[in-house]
């Protein structure tokens, strides 16, 4: 056997440049912003899937009966009970203010005028209605004879000037618990609010609800 | 940035992409498994619906019919649309007939047609809600039920700008057939704001029954209208289109007039169509632009799986049949005995010392008159060169060298060969003593110019080294054979080849410039003009790697390799006179060794799509019927190679791992053969497990 000490010669390996292999970082650089790229596209294609899955919600109710005005500001969903003790609270704690305030101008000089008296006496009978579950004011009856009139549509007893504008319907609600929280009183007057002003806040209860279908 | 976090990086975007890629064919799955035929419901007796109207809402005592009077009042509904076929010719025969309808839109459909909706809308058509993928929402959880709708709805409010406030039930039909569950579930849609639309006459069209029966399921005897269901999609809807042809005159006839669904239960269309603001209406187009590039994704896919199970049957069968045309060559051959040229043996070695003892015994005592045995030391540290100096054997020549690559290691020794057929072997590889007697007998025509061995796997004990046993066999022994029958043969192993100097010589020796100097060597050969063959016979054992890693970095290099020899060798796809090799051998290597490779997870992601969201046993059959390809092939390949079939049994388990891993490594190769990095040989654990079984 034979053990040889041989240099190495320069052969084709030594001077064949590598295939594939970049001089510049530039090849790499565009594999970086295309992965950069793809994998951007693929975060923003599932976010888009998460938005584009986003519900909407309940939808607004409308009134049952037929010939009732479609009323698309009212939810249709009854409240929890919960939501109906917090709403009885709001209300009740509403009511006790303005009953403080009517007093407070009964009592105040120059006071005893025929309006504050029907103000105060209002505002006490404001108690039973106050607690009606909103959902039953979705079903607000309305004087079907009535029902063609534009004031009777705009929520008027009767034509502008002859009677108080009813209170105002709850603003378009998404959820229950919307719902419940928008359905409040206005926020009680303080005592520098003139008469005419105090007449708003006693303004009738809404009305019972409607009698249920046969 | 350092080389291992950019490779994590590397990892993380593909993990990113293949996260995208299932969740993708997921959402697509989910969006059209459920769609299903219609069915009318049995009435009962005293179903708890029993005796409500058909429209129900939500009311202060819970679910209520609203209070409508039909007369005679008549809304036509269609269900499961849009429909490309029917829908439009249903819509147009409505509007030839003056005739308001009501359409209850499946999401699913909505989203894949989205023209059709708008045209319906356009012409005046009412719009309700009928889910997503037309689901029993009484079967469904809450959440679903809410997912369903809610899906649904943002499709029409991406489409038309609405949200519908009808809602038709799939599998409903008149309120005496809704079952406990059925009116479960629709208290709690009512209480979401729904009105749930229900029938008075249904035509059970889905079953086709023919239009004289849908006209009489769907025509009222008496004077008293309703609602009318009758179908636009889910089939075949000639006979509801022709029912309607018919249905309109003769009630119109008998006094009834025709009206939508929301005027028949008193509803302003502004309250049945809600319009949706602008923040809806984008949330519903960004809903169909996210559904619509998961089809066309699934789409696409769909249509390379195609291609790729074609490909796959075709090389099936192409190996079946070159494989026997080259067996019965073989056996016409009729080598006589005394071809004995001398030989030169070159052992390339660079830390060699668990098994180059045995590869090198194995190589002198070789039944074979006239041979010298050169091992090229490459730069050792571990004494390989020592250990093989000392083992004194007659006609072993150990030349060294510093460390400079297995190429010029090749090189070095070729140079210092002494005859003219020269056999290049791996250092853990271990020859029979009649395998170089095998080798040389090509070479009696002077047309050959290299000869490939067939390496066997020595250490197949191991699950590892089964499953390389089977793809040694099957794989690389069956290719080549089609090679040597196509006359395009790419790859002489290192392990075992012999070449002639001269053909050598014309190739420009062993080139550096590639990982896989053997199939660079190899092209370089065939493209000069040499023919380069298949010798069966000549058998040598070589240790397989033992584990994932190291197979994974003989793949890769191997892989990565071939990817630098097809391109560096490119030019034969043009070149006159290396059609063989450019033509044939190139588009084979591509086609079957990266592109295939690259696409078959396809086929590993379709079966988890199939088994999910289609019929499994269908999928099964489909695996059931490559499994047996692979099997027989599997069987042919071993009864050509002598071999035991027994250890077939591994195989299907090689699509568990070994066949991701191989995917993996191909993936890898051409990421960084497109960055353009410098990839270095990098050393496999060896063991020295090698068992030689007799021929």
């Amino acid at each position: 056997m034979t053990t040889l000490e041989t240099k190495v010669e320069q052969t084709a390996s030594h001077v064949d440049e590598a295939v594939f292999v970049a001089r510049d970082g530039r090849r790499a650089r565009r594999l970086r912003n295309a992965a950069v790229l793809a994998g951007v596209l693929a975060i923003l294609w599932i976010v888009g899937l998460g938005v584009g899955m986003l519900g909407f919600g309940s939808l607004p109710g409308v009134a049952l009966v037929k010939g009732a005005r479609a009323d698309s500001r009212t939810p249709a969903p009854t409240p929890s009970l919960t939501a109906k003790a917090a709403t009885a609270r709001s209300l009740a704690a509403e009511a006790k203010a303005v009953r403080r305030i009517a007093a407070r101008i009964a009592s105040a000089p120059g006071a005893g005028t025929a309006t504050v008296r029907r103000a105060a006496a209002v505002s006490k009978a404001s108690h039973r209605p106050i607690v009606t579950p909103p959902a039953a004011a979705t079903q607000t009856p309305i004087n079907p004879a009535l029902r063609t009139r534009g004031w009777a549509r705009k929520g008027y007893q009767a034509p502008r000037g002859q009677l108080r504008k009813a209170a105002p319907p709850p603003p378009p609600a998404t959820s229950r618990g919307r719902q419940v929280g928008r359905t409040k009183l206005r926020p009680a007057p303080t005592p520098a609010v003139p008469p005419g002003q105090a007449k708003k806040v006693v303004e009738p209860p809404p009305p019972p609800p409607p009698p249920k279908k046969a | 940035m350092s080389k291992a976090p950019r490779a994590v990086t590397r990892w993380v975007v593909l993990g990113l992409l293949l996260f995208t890629l299932l969740t993708l064919l997921a959402v697509q799955g989910l969006s059209t498994r459920t769609t299903g035929r219609s069915a009318t419901p049995v009435p009962g007796a005293g179903g708890p619906l029993a005796g409500d109207g058909p429209v129900l809402a939500w009311g202060p005592g819970g679910l209520q019919s609203r209070d409508m009077e039909p007369r005679r009042r008549i809304a036509l509904t269609f269900d499961d649309g849009p429909d490309p076929r029917w829908t439009p010719r249903i819509a147009a025969e409505l509007h030839r007939l003056h005739v308001p309808a009501t359409f209850f839109v499946v999401g699913s459909e909505v989203v894949r047609h989205p023209d059709l909706v708008r045209s319906l809308h356009r012409q005046g058509f009412e719009l309700g809600n009928h889910t997503f993928t037309h689901a029993d929402v009484s079967t469904l959880p809450g959440w679903e039920q809410r997912l369903q709708t809610g899906l649904t709805d943002n499709a029409l409010a991406g489409t038309v700008g609405i949200r519908p406030r009808l809602f038709r039930p799939p599998y409903s039909s008149v309120p005496g057939g809704v079952s406990a569950p059925q009116a479960h579930a629709y208290e709690r849609l009512a209480r979401g704001g729904y009105d749930i639309v229900l029938t008075d006459y249904d035509g059970e069209d889905w079953r086709r029954p023919g239009v004289d029966a849908i006209v009489a399921s769907a025509t009222p005897q008496g004077r008293r209208g309703g609602i009318v269901l009758l179908h636009d999609g889910g089939g075949d809807r000639s006979q509801t289109l022709a029912a309607v042809s018919r249905i309109v005159p003769a009630l119109r006839a008998r006094g009834f007039r025709f009206v939508t669904v929301s005027q028949l239960a008193g509803l302003p269309r502004s309250e049945a169509e809600v319009p949706v603001d602008r923040w809806g209406r984008d949330r519903g187009r960004i809903l169909i632009a996210t559904l619509a590039v998961a089809r066309w994704t699934t789409t696409i896919l769909a249509w390379l799986l195609i291609v790729v199970a074609l490909l796959f049957v075709a090389r099936v069968f192409l190996l079946l049949v070159l494989a026997r045309r080259h067996a019965k060559s073989v056996r016409s051959r009729d080598y006589e005995d005394g071809f004995t040229p001398p030989v030169s043996v070159i052992v390339p070695a660079f830390n060699e010392v668990v098994g180059i003892e045995r590869s090198v015994r194995s190589l002198a005592a070789s039944d074979y008159p006239e041979l010298e045995v050169i091992v090229v030391d490459d730069g050792s540290t571990d004494g390989t060169g020592d250990l093989v100096a000392g083992l004194d054997l007659p006609g072993v020549t150990v030349l060294r060298q510093p460390n400079s690559g297995k190429p010029a290691a090749l090189n070095h020794g070729i140079a210092e060969a002494s005859h003219d057929i020269v056999v290049m072997v791996d250092a853990d590889t271990v020859f029979e003593p009649r395998t170089l007697a095998h080798l040389v007998q090509p070479f009696r025509s002077p047309e050959v110019g290299g000869v490939s061995g067939n390496t066997k796997v020595g250490n197949r004990k191991r699950l590892l080294g089964r499953w390389q046993h089977i793809e040694y066999v099957m794989g690389f022994n069956l290719d080549r054979r089609l090679y040597d029958v196509l006359r395009c043969m790419p790859t002489v192993p290192g392990a075992i080849g012999a070449f002639r100097r001269e053909a050598l010589a014309d190739a420009g020796g062993v080139s550096g410039a590639t990982l896989a100097e053997d199939t660079d060597l190899t092209l370089a050969v065939g493209r000069a003009g040499w023919r380069v063959v298949y010798e069966e016979n000549a058998r040598a054992w070589t240790e397989a790697p033992a584990t994932l890693r190291g197979l994974w970095r003989q793949r890769y290099r191997w892989c990565y390799g071939t990817l630098q020899s097809v391109w560096k060798h490119r030019a034969a796809l043009w070149r006159p006179g290396e059609h063989a090799i450019g033509r044939r051998g190139l588009p084979y290597l591509v086609l079957f060794q990266i592109v295939l490779p690259l696409f078959a997870p396809l086929i590993d992601l379709f079966s988890i799509y199939g088994i999910v969201f289609l019929n499994p046993w269908a999928v099964l059959g489909f695996w059931c019927v490559f499994t047996s390809l692979q099997l027989l092939l599997g069987w042919y390949a071993f009864r050509l190679d002598g071999e035991s079939p027994r250890v077939l049994w591994a195989m299907p388990l090689q699509q568990l791992v070994y066949r991701q891993l191989m995917y993996l490594v191909v993936v890898e190769s051409v990421l960084t053969a497109i960055q353009g990095s410098r990839l270095h040989w990098r050393p496999i654990a060896r063991r020295g497990e090698i068992e030689v079984e007799p021929s």
